[in-house]
């Protein structure tokens, strides 16, 4: 564990840094010039929204014009001397007819950004912002065309939309917009830059355009397609590309990030969340379901981490788009392992029955110890859940077995008390049950020959600190963890065992197996979100979001688990499922079966490609 | 029992079904998939569609369409490659090498062998990752003899000669194929035999003329490969008719007009040459073209606009040492060819002797070193650049500079003579000087 611990901090202090000084090479090409044209139609105008992105050659072109002293310092008044100068003559290149007049557009406002790109260089994202009137009419027809830098190769990007008053129709423009103002680039192959430098649309009044002949194929087919091959974009994505980083911003984007994580972890298809759930509901704690969710969030994060660090750093020779598949493989093949190993552990314990005798034996509760005498001879009567019944100690009361399924065997508050079966061989069954002890001391003997007694998946609950003894005949037994005969394991000089019905053991190894592939396989939106961070010159936020979205993730993981660990504990008391012991017994191997065909199933996506 | 015995031998037997059942899905899916059909006809130039700025888009979004609509259709995945490099020819841009591969690698996850081998091992090619390109391309081999006309391209630009030929013997023609008389011009030009390879080259634009299914891009190139074989051979107007042609069928193709605009410059046609290298820059701005465009405006007086051109190559320099090493040997030959730098050009151009060890590769670094005063390594490198004779005016130029500067006249005149006698104008400014210095050691 130091040395993964050691490994991991070296990892992403190397990441660290180099992202923080490395800027990300153009997504779309280092001479690429990208267009963005989006027009909205409201009612009385006409808005356009142009955006040049320069990439680090062109962009070395144009802060040639861009700073006039050349001293490498953009000021304020160089960028609003260039806009002035360059605005109008982009414009000029911009052709717009409306209802078949040429249209003159004027810059209502331009923006200039200078960002930092490869290799030192600067990158432009040039906005400018028209609007042009529109006169009252049944349909007003656009015509549009951008000859700016039209040889050089780009995303050439050309939305149309309308206000809830006006609809759009006979448009091959797209409706949906894929870069996000040319901010995110999809880097899927499936996904097409578009290469579009016209287009031509009708403005209609809302409701109108069912009469208006259906969009044309074209316009159909640069609606991106729903399909899991697309780059996410969603609030959380959008996050990152926010205008102004304002600290109301940053909450609201920590905010998001954190639910995206949430919802995320609870989204179909994602088998981490039914490894975890039934693992930690099988027989954890909650300080395992915490610890789980912890082991979630640094895996997820430093996947996260290390594919962009890949993406960025080595894509010459890894392929993020293979890895994925690798990665998802991996995460199936380590719950498919764990849920078989804990299937067959459970399954072994199962058919073993684990009956034996405590003669001539020791064992010693680590923290206390109590006395437990069944050879006196008064009777008492004591409750086990819905049901009660005696041992009164009578002689009588030879070879019988006692079957206490799911029960709970309180001493709570009574004075000291006997517990006797006699002399006779016997044999009691406690399925899951718990002893609570809260104050008194009591004793329960086995004195009896060949007795034996199976204590199933239950737990002696001994909440006060007082000292007790807990004797079988002669032999004593150390309690690891004080409470549980369902957990723990202990030694009868022989070898080590538990007496309960084994759910498989909860240990560091299958904990971080079941985190680490729950969270091996980094989330496509994060990944957006950082690469987007890095190409946006937002490292450090972009991480924080990171960061945030996968304790979102873990978060749901955490609560899921707490939840079922409660329901269970909450089962284990209900007289109802008390007689229902087959439930109870085989719960546990239902569950580590589900994580077994989990991981089979991600392990077939995986390799058959089919996710 | 064994409990770890247990559960490795189930996750293997468990892996092994997997694979095997994606084996024999991708074997049930295997077809051929490229028909080799060609329909040569006499008047194919006038029978065939010309150029369309938007058949590869097209091409792109119907083939994206069908990736999305079968998760296990390699056909469509292998087309979208080809047609992403396609889209390369055209732009110049890494972004659709970058998607090309991607495609590629997807159609052979779902189908290993053959179908997209070739497309990758060409992605590969552009990157100049060339072992691994070569090494895809014989995967392809048994399958598609293609795979050994590509490797065996892929040789020569490793400077892997003999190789090269014996894939390129392995892969014969079957009737008439511009591509294989293409390759075969590359050893005539190699050895020296600028008859043979300017009569192969001419043989392979007829065929590719004639071919009315031939992509308008395919006979551009030959063309383009047909021009510049007669301006190394110096016959300059015939190479500009040529070039034209190339552009003719295919008016976006930046390198023909990067080459009209060396042909200008090697004129002396300063405006001419600014021209085209203007239009050129414009799709795809490389730095010999930018350079080429300085020297220009340089000639014409115009110093500001030359230092705007030289300070792009700069910056592409930047660039490309934050991500890799495109342009080494062009960045190498400039900063030698303008004497600056001496130091950065021998270590670019070392670099570049890593990555392929081919005839210019040696001319490369012999320059540098020339350069930078260390005149008997580059001696030793241009031996290795000469040894097969090939008749570059531009190899002879260097060859004797750096004689010259040796104080071996005889062969320094010789070298400098050979050079012109090939190509009197085979560079701007370098013809001048080889006379300049044939002069200086005549009066010696």
């Amino acid at each position: 564990m130091k040395l993964f611990r050691l490994w991991f901090l070296v990892c992403f202090t190397v990441a660290f840094f180099a992202l923080s000084r490395s800027a990300r090479a153009h997504p779309m090409g280092n001479f690429s010039i990208n267009h963005y044209a989006r027009f909205e139609a409201k009612t009385g105008e006409l808005r356009l929204r142009y955006i040049l992105d320069f990439a680090e050659i062109p962009a070395a072109d144009e802060m040639a014009k861009l700073d006039a002293n050349k001293n490498d310092v953009i000021s304020a008044a160089e960028k609003s001397a260039y806009l002035k100068s360059v605005a109008p003559q982009f414009l000029n290149d911009l052709s717009l007819e409306i209802d078949g007049k040429k249209v003159e557009l004027s810059a209502r406002k331009t923006d200039l950004e200078v960002i930092p790109g490869a290799g030192g260089l600067p990158t432009l994202l040039l906005k400018i912002d028209t609007a042009t009137p529109l006169s009252e009419g049944a349909e007003t027809s656009v015509v549009y065309q951008d000859s700016n830098f039209a040889d050089r190769t780009g995303w050439k990007e050309i939305l149309a939309v309308a206000d809830k008053s006006l609809a759009i129709a006979n448009s091959d423009a797209a409706t949906k917009d894929q870069s996000r103002e040319l901010t995110i680039f999809p880097i899927d192959a499936g996904v097409v830059p578009p290469r579009q430098d016209n287009a031509h649309f009708s403005i209609v009044a809302a409701g109108a355009q069912g009469a208006l002949p259906a969009p044309t194929e074209s316009a159909n087919a640069q609606t991106p397609a729903s399909s899991s091959s697309t780059t996410p974009q969603n609030r959380f994505t959008q996050s990152i590309a926010e205008k102004t980083l304002t600290p109301t911003v940053i909450i609201w984007g920590l905010l998001i990030a954190l639910a995206f994580g949430a919802v995320h972890a609870l989204a179909p298809g994602h088998g981490k969340t039914m490894v975890a759930a039934y693992l930690v509901g099988s027989r954890g704690t909650p300080r395992h379901a915490v610890t789980l969710g912890f082991i979630v969030t640094l895996t997820h994060t430093f996947g996260v981490f290390a594919l962009g660090f890949a993406l960025l750093f080595a894509s010459r020779y890894i392929v993020p788009e293979r890895l994925f598949p690798v990665l998802s493989a991996l995460s199936g093949l380590i719950i498919f392992g764990v849920g078989l190993w804990l299937f067959m552990s459970r399954y072994q314990g199962l058919q073993n029955g684990h009956a034996h005798s405590h003669d001539d034996h020791a064992h010693e509760h680590d923290a206390h110890s109590h006395d437990h005498s069944h050879d006196d001879e008064h009777a008492h009567a004591h409750t086990h859940g819905a049901h009660s019944h005696t041992h009164d100690g009578d002689e009588n009361d030879e070879a019988h077995t006692y079957v206490h399924g799911a029960h709970s065997h309180s001493h709570e508050g009574e004075d000291e008390h006997d517990h006797a079966h006699g002399d006779e061989q016997h044999e009691h069954w406690h399925g899951a049950h718990s002893h609570a002890n809260d104050d008194e001391e009591h004793t329960h003997s086995h004195n009896g020959d060949e007795r034996a007694h199976v204590h199933s998946a239950h737990t002696h609950a001994h909440n006060d600190a007082e000292e007790h003894t807990h004797s079988h005949d002669e032999h004593t037994h150390a309690h690891d963890d004080a409470n549980s005969h369902g957990a723990h394991v202990h030694s009868h000089g022989g070898k080590a065992h538990s007496h309960a019905v084994p759910d498989g053991p909860i240990t560091t190894k299958t904990l971080v197996a079941l985190g680490v592939s729950g969270g091996i396989v980094p989330c496509p939106e994060a990944l957006v979100v950082l690469l987007a961070a890095v190409k946006l010159h937002r490292i450090g936020y972009g991480m924080i979001l990171i960061v945030a979205f996968s304790i979102g993730l873990a978060a749901a993981l955490i609560a899921i688990g707490l939840l079922v660990v409660s329901a269970r504990n909450r089962m284990t008391r209900l007289s109802a499922l008390n007689e229902d012991s087959f439930l109870v017994r085989y719960l546990p191997l239902a569950s580590a079966a589900i994580i077994t065909l989990i991981g089979a199933a991600l392990t077939l996506q995986a390799t058959l490609g089919r996710m | 029992m064994n409990l770890r015995r247990w559960l490795l031998s189930l996750c293997a037997v468990g892996v092994a079904g997997a694979g095997a059942f994606a084996f024999s899905n991708a074997a049930r899916t295997s077809q051929p998939v490229y028909p080799h059909n060609r329909d040569i006809h006499a008047d194919a130039s006038a029978l065939r569609a010309p150029y369309d700025p938007q058949l590869v888009q097209k091409n792109l979004k119907f083939w994206a369409a069908q990736t999305k609509l079968d998760s296990i259709d390699a056909v469509s995945r292998a087309q979208l490659a080809h047609w992403y490099l396609e889209s390369y020819r055209e732009t110049g841009d890494g972004a659709d090498i970058t998607r090309a591969e991607q495609a590629a690698r997807a159609s052979l996850k779902i189908r290993p062998t053959d179908g997209a081998l070739l497309q990758l091992s060409r992605t590969l090619l552009n990157q100049h990752r060339f072992t691994e390109a070569r090494h895809i391309a014989l995967r392809a081999a048994p399958v598609n003899p293609g795979g050994y006309r590509l490797a065996a391209d892929i040789s020569y630009e490793l400077g892997d000669y003999a190789q090269s030929e014996k894939y390129a013997k392995q892969a014969p023609p079957e009737g008439d194929d511009p591509s294989f008389y293409a390759l075969m011009s590359r050893y005539s030009e190699l050895k020296g035999q600028s008859k043979s390879q300017l009569d192969l080259l001419t043989k392979a634009t007829a065929q590719a003329d004639s071919n009315i299914d031939a992509e308008v891009q395919s006979i551009a190139w030959f063309h383009e490969r047909r021009g510049r074989a007669l301006f190394m051979d110096g016959q300059l107007d015939e190479a500009a008719r040529e070039y034209e042609r190339a552009l003719q069928v295919f008016p976006r193709d930046y390198r023909t007009m990067a080459a009209l605009a060396r042909l200008e410059a090697a004129r002396h046609n300063w405006k001419s040459a600014i021209e085209w290298g203007d239009k050129a820059a414009a799709i795809v701005p490389t730095p010999d073209t930018l350079a080429l465009l300085g020297d220009a405006y340089k000639a014409l007086g115009e110093p500001q606009k030359a230092a705007a051109q030289f300070a792009l190559v700069e910056k592409i320099g930047d660039l490309s040492e934050a991500q890799g090493a495109l342009y080494d040997r062009q960045r190498a030959i400039y900063y030698a060819d303008h004497d600056l730098k001496p130091a950065k050009a021998v270590a670019l151009a070392r670099g570049e002797m890593k990555v392929r060890q081919d005839i210019y590769a040696y001319d490369t670094l012999a320059w540098t070193l020339f350069k930078a005063g260390k005149l008997d390594d580059a001696a030793a490198n241009m031996q290795q650049a000469l040894k097969w004779n090939t008749r570059d005016a531009m190899l002879w130029f260097h060859a004797g500079m750096i004689a010259a500067a040796r104080h071996q006249n005889d062969d320094a005149r010789r070298d400098l003579e050979l050079a012109l006698r090939i190509n009197p104008q085979f560079h701007p400014t370098q013809p001048q000087i080889a006379r300049d210095t044939l002069k200086r050691l005549g009066e010696n």
